[in-house]
C-alpha cells in the first residue's frame, strides 16, 4: 500500500496511538510557506461535538499516516498548539491558494492541495496539486518545483494554461 | 476456538456442580498476544476468572476447581483490561502505517493456553503477533507487508 495522499483528505481523520486509542481527529493541516513542507497538524476533540483543542501534532512525531488514521506513538506525541502555529505564522502559514508561475512567466494556476508519499517517515511533501484557469486539475512533482516563496511556486518550463 | 461463539458460555465450579456465571468477556493483554482472564457475569463482586485458574475451557462449559478462582481486578492494568469498551468485536483494525485492515468480526484463540491466533476482519486474518495495540478506539498491528485478503 504505497498510495499518495492529498493533504486536504485529512481533516477529521482520527489521532490513533499504537496502543489503539483515539486521541484527536485532524482539524486543519499547517504548512511551511517558505519551503512548502508539512509542518503538522492541529486539533479537534473526536467526535459530534467536537471543539478545537489546545495541543497540535508536530509532523516528526507522526509514526504513519493511512487511509484510516494518522498514528504516533503515544499521548507525548501532541505538543502545545503554540509551538507548532508560532513556527508556522513565522514563515507564513500556507502554500494552499499560493500561484504557480512557470520560469518563462506564465500563470499555471492555484494550488489547491498537497500531495504527501506516506511512506516516507516522517511522511513529506511530494507534490501539488494545481487548478488552472479553465478548471483543470494537474499535478507537478515538488522535484519539479524551481522555487517556493510566501506568494508562488515556481516550476520549471514554459507551460502555459491558456495554449 | 473462536471468541464470539465462546461468549455467553457458562462457568461451572466442579466441586459443586453449580453454575457461578456466564462469559461475559475477555480481558487481552495486546503486548503478549494472549488472553490472561475472563469478565465473568456472576451475582456478587468477584468477576475475573484469571486464566490460570481455569480447569478448562470446554466446548460447553468453562470449569473451575472452587468458586474461589473469581476474584475482584487485581490491579489498575486488570482493571482496565476488563473494560467492555476494550471489547475487540467491532474494533477498527489498522496497521501502524495508518492503513485500515477492516473491522474486527472475531478472534481465533487457542483454548488451551489463552494465546490469541488470528484476529479476523471481512478482509483479513490477522496473525496475533503482529498485534502492537488494543484500545478503546482500534487493534493497532504491525507490518503486515506481503498479507493477502482472505
Amino acid at each position: 500500500m504505497s498510495a499518495l495522499l492529498r493533504a486536504g483528505d485529512l481533516p477529521g481523520c482520527p489521532v490513533v496511538t499504537l496502543a489503539g486509542e483515539r486521541l484527536a481527529e485532524i482539524k486543519d493541516v499547517v504548512f511551511d510557506r517558505g519551503s512548502g513542507d508539512l509542518l503538522g497538524f492541529t486539533l479537534n476533540d473526536p467526535g459530534f461535538f467536537s471543539g478545537t483543542r489546545s495541543d497540535a501534532l508536530p509532523m516528526e512525531n507522526v509514526h504513519g499516516i493511512g487511509d484510516a488514521a494518522v498514528v504516533v506513538a503515544g499521548p507525548h506525541a501532541l505538543v502545545e498548539v503554540d509551538r507548532l502555529l508560532t513556527a508556522a505564522e513565522r514563515r507564513g502559514n500556507d502554500v494552499l491558494a499560493d500561484r504557480v508561475l512557470t520560469e518563462e512567466g506564465a500563470d499555471v494556476g492555484e494550488v489547491v492541495d498537497v500531495v504527501l508519499d506516506p511512506t516516507h517517515r516522517p511522511p513529506k511533501v511530494v507534490g501539488y496539486e494545481v487548478e488552472a484557469e479553465d478548471g483543470h486539475t494537474i499535478t507537478i512533482p515538488l522535484k519539479g518545483a524551481v522555487a517556493v516563496s510566501g506568494e508562488r511556486l515556481v516550476v520549471p518550463g514554459r507551460g502555459n494554461a491558456h495554449s | 476456538m473462536r471468541i464470539r461463539e465462546a461468549r455467553k458460555r457458562p462457568v461451572v465450579n466442579t466441586s459443586t456442580a453449580e453454575t457461578v456465571g456466564h462469559v461475559d468477556g475477555f480481558l487481552i493483554e495486546a503486548e503478549t498476544a494472549r488472553i490472561t482472564g475472563l469478565r465473568v457475569d456472576t451475582d456478587g463482586p468477584a468477576t475475573i476468572l484469571p486464566w490460570d485458574r481455569l480447569a478448562a475451557f470446554g466446548p460447553d462449559a468453562v470449569t473451575v476447581a472452587d468458586a474461589s478462582a473469581l476474584r475482584a481486578p487485581a490491579d489498575p492494568s486488570e482493571q482496565r483490561r476488563s473494560d467492555p469498551a476494550l471489547d475487540p468485536i467491532g474494533k477498527l483494525a489498522i496497521e501502524e502505517t495508518g492503513n485500515g485492515l477492516g473491522t474486527v468480526s472475531d478472534v481465533d484463540f487457542d483454548p488451551d493456553s489463552g494465546a490469541l491466533r488470528a484476529v479476523i476482519t471481512e478482509v483479513y486474518e490477522l496473525p496475533a503477533d503482529k498485534l502492537l495495540g488494543l484500545g478503546n478506539y482500534a487493534m493497532v498491528f504491525g507490518d503486515i507487508r506481503g498479507l493477502t485478503p482472505a
